[in-house]
């Protein structure tokens, strides 16, 4: 039997930042994910979670190393991030000054996705986290909880594969922490999305099929 | 597109980004001002190019044929000067056009032919080729061609004009005994007038008020040998007074008329009956030296007052059976013949009573009924011409009357008067307008004619006839344009001036659209050529003539000048986009990096900015052209705004014409429309280019 591809594949990455005293960030990483999987990266602060994340999602190129993507061959850089990959980040990072709907309708826009399928979808995803009410107020409006939820709805409006997650409750508390983590890995599961998920909580690593520590720019399982 | 929607969203002004919104607001003022500015200067310059070169056509046409050498060493020309039809002189172009014979040689009658003489140009069947008819007759049949064709033969020469300028030196236009006689002299070009209205009436000046009151006071005065040296004897005669005037009211209807300060007296039997007046007196101590009555009764006289005098109210009260006035506890009485004095001018409706003038001998003999209103109450009556001075009038535009100024004989031509002692209508430049001449003042051409033993000088009568404006030409304000037989006569006395023979004869071409010269100079060139003529004449576009050569070149020298300068400006003008756009992009890092995060490419990430770019672009240009529109529409507002601001004119009117050009230059518009979005996209790519070039991760991650 052979082995499905993988979605993506990283190999012996490195990143160095060349300066007064030059900084290894990165040391030999190799990952592959496969469709479906969910796996959480931890270490410390400043370990280099967010530079391999980013890395991996083609926001950042490795000093060394390669990244690619078996399932989505040929494909520019800007194509991945369009289609392949969605990311939700600590800062949520929405853009302030449009609406929610907007926002979740953005990244559609950009991938010329036509419009009439792209507003079903971007409501069915603000249903799924709970915002279709809210879908009209600027986001600036909007509490940190209902922010993070809106940039779930927001990287999944490409029905990307893989879902980079960069410390998704690092900004928020207990009770909101907890909701959007359930929320997340819900539509992983509904959507069938794979997870790459950086963050320091323990027990929500601990949900994650594989957890790898990022240890002196290695990484380790 | 949602590079489109991002850009529109950045170009919105919003609270949060006042900076940038005050850089793009900076940049669109300044992109409009500049497009305001460059646009009204080209229309401008471009309406006053047309009006310039529109005189010189006009007044010179766009072709001018003229005889080459071979014409004047031809037999045709030199064999007048041997025959005895021709009286022995060479004729000009206008007077060969009019022989029977193309050859007057007569071989029984006249002299043997000298052996040096030209051989005859002798066509296929062995006739002379006659070059002028033939010249004419290939005229005529491009007038068929073209309808808006016109040609008519020119003469120049010069002459010393010495123009007489009878004057009045009192206040009042007509009073009489108070004249002065000045001259004016100056070396003139004489021309012949393009005598088609069509050509010659966009030229001429209109006759103001100041003509019209002058051809009035002349009526009153004889001048008597006006040819001499001394001065010329002037003296009020009543000799032909009635037929001078008749004639003069039938060439011109008064209107309206103004009062002359302080002379005119207002006569009491003017104002209505049963009305009441304020007046003011003249008293001093108790007498009272005259009353004044104001045009409006709030305001006091603005006479100032001799010393020991004082103004004094009072109300004057019109009846029938008896006026009074009445101050303080002071009733007047007044006499039916009272006249009341005016502290300013007073503007009346006035119609002649032709019947006075039959038995009039001098001006105030003449009753004109006037109409008119003081202080809110209508008055009319019939008062003396004295102390009135034309203010408003019409001239009769009817061929059967031939008023002494140049005006239309038929649809097709226009003609210069002859006065009653021959004296021969002439066309002045405006330059002597504004050096005082007026319509109707006499003088004489003074030219050499050459006898057997000595120069003789010769003098021909002329009356002003009417002014012409000549345009920036630099001869032209010393151009007379005089009837054809002047010339004539004074090229036939031998050349006291000596010009260039060639110029001095030809023939002139108009056509409606003077662009096209190039194509109807070639059309007339290949038919002259065919009919064998081309070695007789030159045919010269207006853009060769001598005295416009140079003008023109500078024209298209300044039109390339200005849009280098208008490019510049522009240029600076879009460097202001380059500053807000990269003042935007460092605003708006961290969405770039977001929507890079989503797939953006930098292509399009650079689209938003430059997109930025042209809208400020087109938006300023389009507020600039509207404001040009109106600025343009508005011009001659502007431009009074400026005189009163500055307290004297603000464009010098011998060049820039009575107004500036209202029109906007089409060609400015499109370049403008072309070079300022193009300007703002190359402006719009530095910023571009610097946003595309951001790396979403560094910022994603400071950012958090």
């Amino acid at each position: 039997m052979t082995q499905p591809l993988p979605l993506l594949e990283a190999k012996n990455l490195c990143k160095t930042f060349s300066g007064y005293t030059p900084l290894i960030l990165l040391e030999d990483v190799s990952l592959t994910l496969h469709p479906k999987e969910a796996i959480a990266i931890k270490g410390k602060s400043g370990s280099g979670k967010s530079s391999l994340l980013h890395i991996l999602g083609t926001l950042d190129s490795p000093t060394k190393g390669t990244v690619t993507f078996p399932r989505a061959p040929n494909l520019s850089l800007e194509q991945i991030r369009s289609s392949h990959v969605g990311f939700i980040f600590q800062s949520f990072h929405l853009l302030e000054d449009y609406t929610l709907l907007e926002n979740v309708l953005m990244p559609g826009k950009i991938a010329k996705t036509p419009p009439i399928l792209l507003k079903e979808r971007a409501l069915e995803l603000l249903n799924q986290v709970g915002l279709l009410e809210k879908k009209d107020l600027p986001v600036k409006l909007l509490s940190g909880g209902e922010k993070q939820r809106a940039a779930l709805a927001r990287s999944l409006c490409n029905d990307p594969d893989i879902l980079f997650v960069d410390e998704p409750t690092g900004n928020l508390d207990r009770t909101n922490a907890l909701m959007v983590q359930d929320l997340l890995l819900e539509c992983c599961k509904k959507y069938g999305k794979a997870l790459v998920l950086v963050t320091h909580d323990e027990d929500f690593a601990s949900l994650c099929d594989k957890t790898y520590h990022l240890k002196d720019g290695r990484l380790q399982c | 597109m949602f590079e489109l929607s991002i850009a529109l969203k950045y170009l919105i002004p919003r609270k949060k980004h006042l900076s940038v919104t005050l850089i793009a607001m900076m940049s669109l003022a300044v992109i409009s001002l500049v497009v305001w500015l460059l646009l009204v200067f080209l229309s401008v310059t471009e309406g006053m190019e047309k009006t310039w070169l529109k005189k010189l056509t006009d007044l010179n046409a766009p072709l001018r044929i003229t005889p080459k050498q071979a014409y004047f060493s031809s037999y045709y020309h030199q064999v007048d000067s041997i025959s005895n039809i021709s009286n022995f002189s060479s004729k000009t172009l206008g007077e060969k056009l009019q022989t029977i014979s193309s050859d007057p040689y007569d071989p029984e009658e006249d002299a043997e032919i000298p052996s040096y003489f030209p051989k005859p140009d002798l066509d296929d069947k062995g006739s002379l080729i006659d070059p002028v008819k033939g010249l004419f007759s290939i005229l005529m049949q491009m007038q068929e061609k073209h309808k808006s064709l016109l040609f008519q033969d020119y003469e120049m020469s010069g002459a010393m004009l010495k123009v007489q300028m009878l004057r009045n030196r009192s206040a009042s236009p007509f009073s009489t005994g108070q004249e002065s006689m000045n001259f004016l002299t100056q070396v003139s070009y004489l021309a012949t007038p393009p005598l088609h209205p069509k050509t010659l009436s966009p030229l001429l000046l209109t006759p103001t008020a100041k003509d019209i009151n002058h051809l009035f006071f002349l009526a009153s005065y004889r001048m008597d040998s006006f040819l001499s040296d001394s001065s010329p004897k002037t003296s009020l005669s009543t000799e032909g007074f009635q037929e001078k005037m008749n004639y003069l009211l039938k060439c011109v209807e008064i209107k309206t008329i103004k009062t002359v300060s302080p002379t005119f007296r207002l006569p009491l039997r003017l104002l209505p009956d049963n009305t009441s007046f304020t007046v003011y007196g003249v008293f001093r101590q108790d007498s009272c030296l005259e009353w004044f009555i104001t045009d409006t009764s709030s305001k006091k006289p603005l006479m100032p007052l001799p010393n020991g005098t004082q103004y004094q109210k009072g109300t004057l009260h019109k009846k029938e059976g008896g006026s009074f006035i009445s101050y303080g506890e002071k009733n007047i009485p007044l006499a039916k013949e009272t006249f009341f004095s005016l502290d300013a001018p007073l503007t009346l409706r006035a119609k002649v009573d032709l019947t006075s003038v039959s038995h009039a001998f001098k001006m105030a003999d003449i009753q004109i009924f006037v109409q008119g209103s003081i202080q809110g109450k209508e008055m009319k009556g019939s008062i003396p011409w004295a102390d009135l001075e034309i203010v408003s009038f019409t001239l009769e535009n009817s061929p059967l009357i031939s008023p002494p100024w140049i005006h239309a004989k038929s649809e097709k031509e226009m003609t210069l008067p002859v006065g009653p002692s021959q004296e021969i209508g002439v066309l002045l430049p405006k330059a002597f307008q504004e050096n005082g001449v007026l319509l109707g003042d006499k003088g004489y051409l003074s030219y050499a004619s050459s006898t057997a033993s000595a120069f003789q000088e010769m003098r021909t009568p002329i009356f002003v006839a009417g002014f012409y404006d000549p345009g920036i030409l630099s001869v032209g304000n010393k151009c007379l344009l005089v009837p054809p037989s002047i010339t004539r006569s004074i090229n036939s006395c031998n050349t006291s001036f000596s010009f260039d023979k060639i110029a001095l004869n030809g023939f002139q071409v108009w056509f409606d659209n003077p662009n096209n010269v190039e194509k109807i100079q070639k059309e007339l060139e290949s038919r002259l050529k065919e009919a064998g003529l081309l070695p007789y004449w030159q045919v010269t576009s207006f853009k060769n003539y001598d005295f416009a050569k140079d003008l023109l070149q500078q024209f298209q020298s300044d039109r390339y000048l200005f849009s280098l300068v208008g490019i510049i400006i522009l240029l600076v003008a879009c460097c202001n986009i380059v500053s807000f756009l990269i003042l935007l992009v460092n605003d708006k890092k961290k969405e770039i990096a977001i929507l890079q995060s989503m797939g953006a490419s930098k292509k399009s990430i650079a689209c938003i900015f430059a997109l930025c770019g042209i809208a400020v672009g087109i938006l300023g240009c389009a507020l600039g052209i509207l404001a040009g529109v109106i600025t343009i529409k508005n011009i001659d507002t502007l431009v009074r705004f400026l005189s009163t601001l500055q307290g004297h004119d603000a464009f010098l009117q011998t060049f820039y014409g009575s107004s500036l050009p209202t029109s906007l230059s089409s060609s400015a518009i499109l370049f403008i429309s072309i070079a300022t979005p193009v300007l703002s996209i190359i402006a719009g790519l530095i910023p571009a280019i610097k946003a595309c070039r951001l790396h979403p991760s560094s910022i994603l991650r400071s950012e958090s």
